[in-house]
């Protein structure tokens, strides 16, 4: 059993839109697929012809299955798009079960090696409840008796993006598709101070839908891939919503937005209302200003504050009230500690200034830090995770090789090995 | 100091008015003075005007030595010196005297910087072996005996993202912590 943990640690990240996944031999990289999984109509004379669709398809073969174009919707499920599957969404935790098997396969050594089963570390949203973690240790019960599984365990996304940076004390800002978590970590996850925001790249999405509709765009509007775009190469992050859309208002020309897309006759101008630019990334961290009240009323959904399990995700405080509330629930002496060390991790953070706007666009770690001296909060440090795409799965593989083997799972602690081999 | 024109050499020592009643002073100032007497073509002791009143001029007009009173609007000369006839050797005494001094004073700052030079070799050579110590006991992650686990691969083996990642070490711990506490 010598050196049995470092080949057979593994690590998977099941994010909003991509689950990674491999054992510690991947090296830095793990293997990426979409985090989805395809129902076909197996009533279809096709698929009865060849016999060959299973109840679901995962992983890279999803797209030598897809049929019409107009089922996609209701048979092409993301189960983790919000970070939380509902406990009766049967059809998503199919999905989890058939990913985590085709992931533990996909490894699965051969036969004659010594291999007994991997030691299994899942990571999930941190308001995950907790049926998420107990549906997902069945998942790697089963998949134990086909010898897959040795242990598992499950520890939560920011938890791992500490783990992965190597910053024992921090605060860990998570921001996704659906939701932004604010967790404080010392050398534990102090789970009774984390606050969750219903607000994420969702919310950037649709204020750039509202903009693209005013503009005379309704049709480009109802795409989603095509309001992402929009957003991620002509969205900014003001340093000061009030200078800088004063400043775009004074001189158009200057922050013109214009975004073609290439082989098409698709093209959008923002003209002289390129000010706007500027509310898509300000919406992210902060919706309560003045100039998204007419948005709100003309009926762009609010950010609700909504419960889900025990956590309630707040809707409207900005970022910077969230992360203040967040360490002033932890101990006053490790406060200045966790505001030494903020990290900002998930691809709502992607906020670049182009250089001829750096005076009044700018990143997420300016503008957080901006947020949080408003409150009084000053000598921060915020930086983002050097590698946003793989620090959960680094994460889950340092706590699989370390933690002993013998440390047991408890549901108070939310950590530990639940073995399920003999 | 010394002032040196047309072949004439007049030295002054100068008594600081913040140490005239500073009697070791006085007495090198002095001393000084009369070192100089009939070795420059002129010597003068200058003494604050606070102190002018302690000294016996009589004795200086003896040995030729003036002697200036001043304080902070002028100065006066209250005795005149003696000249001397000097020679060009005698002359250059005051070159000399007054290259001596600097020499000295030279002197003494060498010896003072060699001091310090010392003391900056010596922090340098604790702080290169702090240093050294200090990477000699930096985190390397092999695998840790906590589950009796023997290493088959090498430290190289392991991803890079497991170097100097202080994590290892506090998740080796799980447990043992809270065992040790209960214990």
């Amino acid at each position: 059993m010598s050196g049995y943990r470092d080949r057979y640690t593994f690590g998977m990240d099941f994010g909003t839109s991509d689950f990674k996944f491999g054992p510690i031999t991947c090296g830095d990289v793990p293997r990426a697929v979409h985090n989805r999984g395809y129902f076909p109509d197996r009533d279809s004379i096709m698929m009865r012809a060849l016999n060959q669709a299973p109840e679901v398809v995962v992983g890279d073969s999803v797209p030598l299955y897809l049929q019409s174009s107009d089922d996609l919707a209701s048979r092409l499920v993301y189960p983790m798009r919000n970070g939380v599957i509902d406990r009766g969404d049967g059809r998503a935790w199919r999905v989890v079960n058939e990913i985590s098997n085709f992931a533990l396969k996909t490894f699965q050594p051969n036969p004659g090696e010594d291999f007994q089963g991997f030691y299994v570390v899942a990571s999930l949203s941190s308001v995950s409840p907790r049926y998420m973690y107990e549906r997902l240790f069945e998942t790697m019960a089963e998949a134990a008796k086909d010898g897959l599984v040795r242990a598992s365990t499950i520890i939560s996304q920011p938890f791992a993006v500490a783990i992965g940076h190597g910053v024992t004390t921090c605060v860990v800002v998570e921001s996704g598709h659906g939701n932004t978590q604010v967790c404080p970590i010392s050398s534990y996850p102090i789970r009774s101070a984390l606050v969750a925001v219903n607000r994420g790249g969702g919310e950037a999405n649709s204020i750039t839908a509202e903009i693209l509709k005013d503009l005379g765009y309704g049709d480009l509007a109802r795409e989603e891939a095509f309001v992402r775009r929009v957003k991620e190469e002509l969205g900014l992050l003001p340093l000061d919503l009030e200078r800088a859309v004063k400043a775009a208002r004074d001189s158009p020309s200057k922050f013109r937005a214009k975004l073609r897309v290439p082989g098409t006759r698709v093209e959008v101008d923002f003209a002289e209302k390129s000010w706007q630019r500027f509310l898509i990334g300000e919406y992210v961290f902060n919706p309560r200003k003045e100039l998204f009240q007419s948005y709100l009323a003309r009926g762009m959904p609010r950010p609700r504050d909504v419960k889900v399990g025990d956590t309630v995700f707040e809707g409207m405080i900005d970022f910077g009230e969230a992360v203040v509330r967040s360490v002033e629930r932890c101990p006053v002496e490790l406060q200045p500690l966790l505001y030494k060390e903020i990290l900002l991790s998930g691809g709502n953070f992607s906020w670049e200034a182009p250089e001829k706007l750096r005076h009044y666009a700018t990143d997420a770690p300016a503008k957080m830090k901006s947020l949080l001296k408003e409150k009084g909060i000053r000598g921060v440090s915020v930086r983002m995770t050097k590698n946003p795409q793989y620090s959960v799965w680094h994460g889950c593989i340092i706590y699989g090789y370390a933690v002993p083997e013998d440390y047991r799972w408890s549901w108070e602690r939310m950590e530990g090995w639940l073995p399920v081999a003999a | 100091m010394f002032f040196k024109g047309e072949g004439a050499c007049v030295c002054v020592v100068i008594l600081d008015h913040a140490r005239w009643a500073d009697r070791r002073a006085v007495m090198d100032s002095i001393m000084r003075a009369s070192a100089c007497a009939g070795k420059a073509s002129r010597t003068y002791i200058a003494l604050p005007k606070t102190a002018a009143s302690l000294a016996d001029a009589g004795l200086f007009q003896e040995y030729g030595i003036g002697l200036f009173t001043y304080d902070q609007r002028n100065v006066e000369e209250a005795l005149p010196a003696q000249y001397f006839e000097i020679s060009d050797s005698a002359a250059s005494l005051g070159e000399t005297v007054a290259a001596g001094q600097l020499r000295n004073e030279l002197r003494e700052l060498h010896s003072e910087l060699g001091a310090l030079q010392r003391v900056v070799r010596q922090l340098k050579e604790e702080l290169a072996s702090l240093t050294k110590s200090a990477a000699s006991k930096e985190f390397v992650p092999t695998l840790t005996s906590h589950n009796s686990l023997q290493s088959v691969q090498g430290v190289e083996s392991l991803p890079t993202f497991f170097s100097g990642n202080p994590w290892l070490e506090v998740l080796s711990r799980r447990g043992r912590e809270e065992a040790a506490i209960a214990g």
